[in-house]
């Protein structure tokens, strides 16, 4: 597909929700008072989180960095955005703190106590370089050291998008400047005041990208905002602006891509894998002054507006400064304060602490009334009216989504292609039903990555147990080998001893004794009166080993089962059982097979026969014995299998329960095959001593 | 206190209540004309069946141990009794009304598992009970303006008085030319005709004023009614002798009521807007077979209901191609796509 920049385009659905923007933007952008203290979250990007470069008690100068993320190896930079003192003095605190967040998280932060003079770095002295002929690495070197992420909201670190922009062909630079959501104006008011900045940023940006085009999208309600952008632009610049029409989410990334060029961005793919790089009007700007100014990310524009604040407008703000100190400059009054929102009323998260600190990624703070926000309506049952379907920006079924994830079908969800959500909140916002729908799909994605992190995870289980078992199998297998080796070695040396007593000429001419003369000795016709017997009885040493390992093992659980009071000990005591059972029956089998192997040393083949040939019903009982024994062995692992369904069927197991039945199942797994092989063995040491007296 | 709710922290103003109030007030006009066509009685069986839906909802809700408070404040119950009031004719005894909405709330729509649950329009579900077990009574429909001279006394003589409608008339014209049909004015008074046309124009109108409101959405009533008019212009123009016209089909029987009130119910039609309009070009298309070649004069009720059975394949197969997607997926196989 080829973008098509000759029209504006539109995408499915959308909404138009009262804008509410006209209150916060009578007021001129401002700096906010600087806080006394600022809170700076070491996480403040969806990337990795930084580590403090600094301790509790440093002077830190405003701009300083105080916390670095690791570049991982195979990396060309790190996956995550830097931290930098927003106001200069003494680091108080490094302690895990509350931080903004919808689940009420507490993170390691920093925590500074303004020395009230915000001294900027004191070296921080003008560096002559001029980013033009820096190379791309230094440019995408010098953002990431900025500390700048996606300050649209979603917190991307931005030199990370970036160097995937540098690294593929970008076609389309998008500058994002839409502000689709109700009530924010921190884009709009930074353009009106800092166009040239932006197109200062977009320079940058350009000859770092060389993108073949470059797109400002702005939606048509910021007049002010696209006067002052077009004055700002060259005529004979490349920058080509589009404005778009006002309607909720245009300021989505893929919608925007489809609103100024009708690409769109495959279901599961990124932007950039189609060519197109979209960032925010703040970031761009925060690019300008981090390149072109040595300023790292230390403030941003924030929208505080509402109808809890008399004064509703712009601020600059020091990153970390509480939410309470932004409001109070704002005219809080407090009795109006019912609902705190961070973002905006479509995708934003409610508060409920005003001690939290303003982050790079706030770009609005809505103090609002119920009556002005509405409390939510009670939930009713979905009608299918369709008119969240008519609205979804994705294209969407948000009522079959629904009805899947209200009903835990979560896979048929993902087959009605639930990850292509965005999570807009528009069907939500027009459902009759005052259905949360947006609540029941993140319940739903949440439930899908726990699955596949499961599966994941059993599958690995299952890998580790197949590798375990492999190698016990191996070792048990290169002990035999050995000791039949050895054994071999020593009859050799027995019966070549024999022969040369014998020592009579019609030795010579028979076969048997003349092959087993000759070394090395295998599978001679001669041993076979002997050797099965002999091979049986080392392997019944080894399988006798494993039952009373078992039986260890099966007796240490009981034991453990009982300290943890758990109710189903029987099981095990029918494990303890049984492996004793099994235990017995293969001391039997060797008794009797050790006699059988006294009998047959003895080099007269009629004895042999005589005595392989009583020996045969006692083996075939401790056959028998033994199929039983795999038999009940067999039964426990189907046991553990149900139970462990069942628990894992059941919603409210906890995982030491599930744990505790892995364990029971792997037990019973390695119990049986202990069993199976101890049958076989026996079965291949009866036969041929069968077919020996036959 | 701060107090959390989850995004969005908006909602359009409009809900489900003030959705089924906006559907009753756009009722008005059509109830208007049926009461000047055909008496008082019509507005006793609204009340009846609105009282009746009430207290069956209440009841149900009770037995199966559900908020009873809210869900009748919905007032979806209320609308069924009322689209199924003024479908029954004007002078039916009180328990035609009494026992179709019992029917429709308890049966249809409450064992279904109550509202948005029910696969089956509850008041078109009545509607076809009634007529199956009462053909009698649910042809009772009067002499139209006759009331306003005979008064109260009107009601004893009911029986004496009671006029076919004009779809039943016209499917019992017998051998009779359309022409000739039309000339006979005991088969079929031309007040009848006026009377019906005066009924649809009602329901046009609050219609109209529903998709105006955007209460509801043009494809539906669109699909339903060019499907009929096509087929009916198709015949007509084959064989204007046998077959009615158009004009005929819109403005008699309950088309236009269900156009713009019944085919157009989110819960038992199809989910999608262009699923929604396939539902009334079905609904459309069988309305027509039903009522030139079935057995039944008016043939919405069973057009609806058949076509209530294919809402969930129509919903399959018409399922939007998601944004980033190449195709859309339809059909009833599902693959399964990976998180
Ligand atoms: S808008 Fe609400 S009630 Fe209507 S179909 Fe969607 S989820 Fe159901
Ligand atoms: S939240 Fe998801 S389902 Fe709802 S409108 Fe937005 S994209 Fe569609």
């Amino acid at each position: 597909m080829t973008p098509d920049f000759s029209r504006v385009h539109r995408f499915h659905g959308g909404i138009q929700p009262p804008e509410h923007k006209q209150i916060s933007t009578t007021m001129p952008l401002q700096a906010a008072a600087l806080p006394d203290r600022v809170v700076l979250p070491l996480q403040q990007s969806s990337g990795l989180m930084a580590q403090a470069v600094v301790s509790v008690g440093d002077y830190v100068y405003r701009g300083q960095c105080i916390a670095q993320v690791k570049t991982l190896e195979g990396q060309s930079s790190a996956l995550g955005a830097a931290v930098h003192a927003s106001i200069s003095g003494h680091v108080s605190e490094l302690a895990t703190l509350p931080v903004p967040h919808p689940g009420g998280l507490q993170s390691p932060c920093i925590v500074i106590e303004s020395d009230g003079l915000d001294l900027p770095v004191p070296d921080h002295v003008q560096r002559q370089d001029d980013w033009q002929d820096l190379e791309a690495e230094q440019l995408l070197a010098t953002i990431g050291a900025a500390g700048i992420v996606g300050l649209g909201g979603a917190g991307f670190p931005t030199h990370t998008k970036l160097a995937g922009g540098f690294a593929q062909d970008t076609r389309l630079l998008l500058i994002n400047a839409a502000e689709c959501e109700p009530y924010i104006t921190a884009d709009d008011m930074l353009l009106r005041q800092r166009s040239a900045a932006l197109i200062e940023g977009i320079q940058v940006l350009v000859h770092l990208l060389e993108p073949e085009h470059v797109v400002i999208g702005i939606e048509d309600n910021k007049s002010e905002a696209i006067a002052c952008l077009r004055a700002a632009i060259d005529d004979d610049s490349c920058i080509q602006l589009v404005v778009v029409p006002t309607r909720y989410p245009s300021g989505g990334e893929k919608q925007l891509i489809q609103l100024v060029s009708g690409l769109e961005v495959p279901s599961g793919k990124r932007p950039i894998d189609i060519g197109v790089v979209c960032q925010n009007v703040g970031t761009v700007v925060a690019v300008a002054d981090a390149v072109i100014r040595h300023q790292p990310l230390i403030e941003r524009v924030v929208t505080v507006t509402g109808d809890a604040l008399a004064q509703p407008r712009n601020f600059y703000v020091r990153l970390g400064t509480s939410i309470e100190h932004v409001l109070t400059q704002a005219g809080l009054r407090p009795q109006q304060l019912q609902r705190l929102i961070m973002g905006g009323p479509m995708m934003g998260f409610a508060l409920t602490d005003l001690s939290l600190p303003v982050v790079k990624t706030t770009n609005c703070l809505l103090a609002g009334s119920n009556e002005a926000l509405g409390a939510p309506g009670e939930e009713m049952p979905c009608i299918r009216c369709g008119e969240c379907e008519a609205v979804c920006p994705a294209q969407l079924l948000p009522q079959q989504l629904y009805w899947f994830s209200a009903h835990q079908q979560y896979q048929k969800a993902a087959s009605f292609d639930l990850w292509d959500c965005i999570e807009c909140g528009a069907c939500a916002y027009v459902c009759p039903s005052d259905i949360p729908l947006v609540q029941y799909y993140r319940h739903a994605k949440d439930e899908l990555r726990v699955l596949t992190d499961e599966a994941q995870k059993a599958e690995q289980a299952r890998q580790r147990f197949e590798a375990r078992q492999a190698r016990l199998t191996r070792q048990a297998e290169e002990k035999a080998a050995k000791r039949a080796a050895r054994a071999a070695k020593a009859q050799q040396i027995q019966s070549a001893s024999k022969a040369t007593a014998a020592s009579q000429p019609k030795a010579t001419s028979d076969d048997s004794l003349s092959s087993n003369a000759t070394p090395p000795l295998s599978e001679s016709a001669s041993t076979s009166s002997i050797s099965p017997s002999l091979r049986s009885s080392q392997q019944h040493k080894i399988a006798l080993a494993a039952a009373q390992v078992a039986l260890k093992r099966a007796d240490k659980q009981l034991a453990a089962a009982k300290a943890r009071r758990e109710e189903d000990v029987t099981a095990l005591e029918a494990k303890v059982e049984q492996a004793r059972e099994k235990l017995k029956a293969l001391q039997n089998v060797s008794d009797t097979l050790s006699d059988t192997v006294s009998a047959s040393v003895t080099p007269a083949t009629p004895v042999t026969a005589k005595a392989s040939g009583s020996s045969t019903p006692a083996v075939s009982a401790s056959l028998k014995q033994l199929k039983i024994t795999r038999a009940a062995a067999l039964s426990a692992v189907k046991k553990a299998e149900k139970g462990l369904l069942n628990l894992q069927r059941a919603t409210d197991a906890t995982a030491e329960q599930l744990d505790a039945q892995k364990a029971r199942l792997a037990g019973a797994q390695e119990q049986f095959e202990a069993a199976e092989k101890a049958l076989q063995k026996a079965q291949l040491a009866t036969e041929p001593t069968q077919e020996s007296n036959s | 206190m701060l107090s959390l709710f989850a995004a969005p922290h908006s909602h359009v103003p409009r809900r489900m209540p003030q959705v089924m109030r906006q559907v009753m007030f756009a009722m008005l006009p059509g109830i208007i004309g049926l009461t000047i066509a055909f008496g008082p009685g019509i507005l006793v069986n609204l009340l009846l069946s609105m009282v009746t839906a009430l207290l069956t909802e209440a009841w149900i809700l009770r037995l199966r141990h559900r908020p009873v408070g809210k869900t009748l404040t919905d007032g979806s119950a209320v609308v069924t009794g009322m689209l199924l009031a003024v479908a029954l004719p004007a002078i039916a005894p009180w328990w035609i009304p009494v026992l179709g909405t019992f029917f429709a709330v308890a049966v249809t729509k409450q064992l279904f598992g109550g509202l948005g649950q029910n696969p089956f329009n509850p008041a078109m579900a009545a509607y076809a009970f009634l007529l199956i077990s009462f053909p009698l009574e649910m042809s009772l429909w009067p002499q139209p303006f006759e009331w306003h001279i005979a008064g109260f006394s009107w009601y004893e003589t009911a029986d004496a008085v009671t006029g076919a409608t004009p779809l039943d008339a016209f499917r019992h014209k017998g051998m009779l030319t359309a022409e000739e049909f039309w000339q006979q004015p005991q088969l079929l008074s031309p007040d009848m005709v006026l009377a019906w046309e005066w009924v649809a124009l009602g329901w046009a109108l609050g219609g109209v004023w529903l998709l105006w409101q955007r209460v509801i959405h043009w494809q539906a009533p669109v699909g339903m009614l060019s499907a009929l008019s096509l087929l009916a212009a198709f015949f007509y123009g084959v064989d204007p002798s046998h077959y009615a016209s158009p004009w005929f089909h819109w403005v008699s029987g309950a088309t236009l009521l269900s156009a713009f009130f019944i085919v157009t119910d989110p819960v038992s039609g199809a989910t999608s807007r262009l699923g929604q309009c396939f539902f009334g070009i079905g609904v459309g298309i069988l309305v027509y077979v039903i009522r030139t070649w079935g057995n039944y004069p008016d043939a919405v009720a069973f057009a609806v209901l058949l076509m209530n059975f294919a809402a969930p394949t129509i919903d399959y197969y018409t399922r939007p191609r998601v944004h980033g997607h190449r195709k859309a997926q339809r059909g009833l196989k599902q693959k399964d796509s990976a998180p």
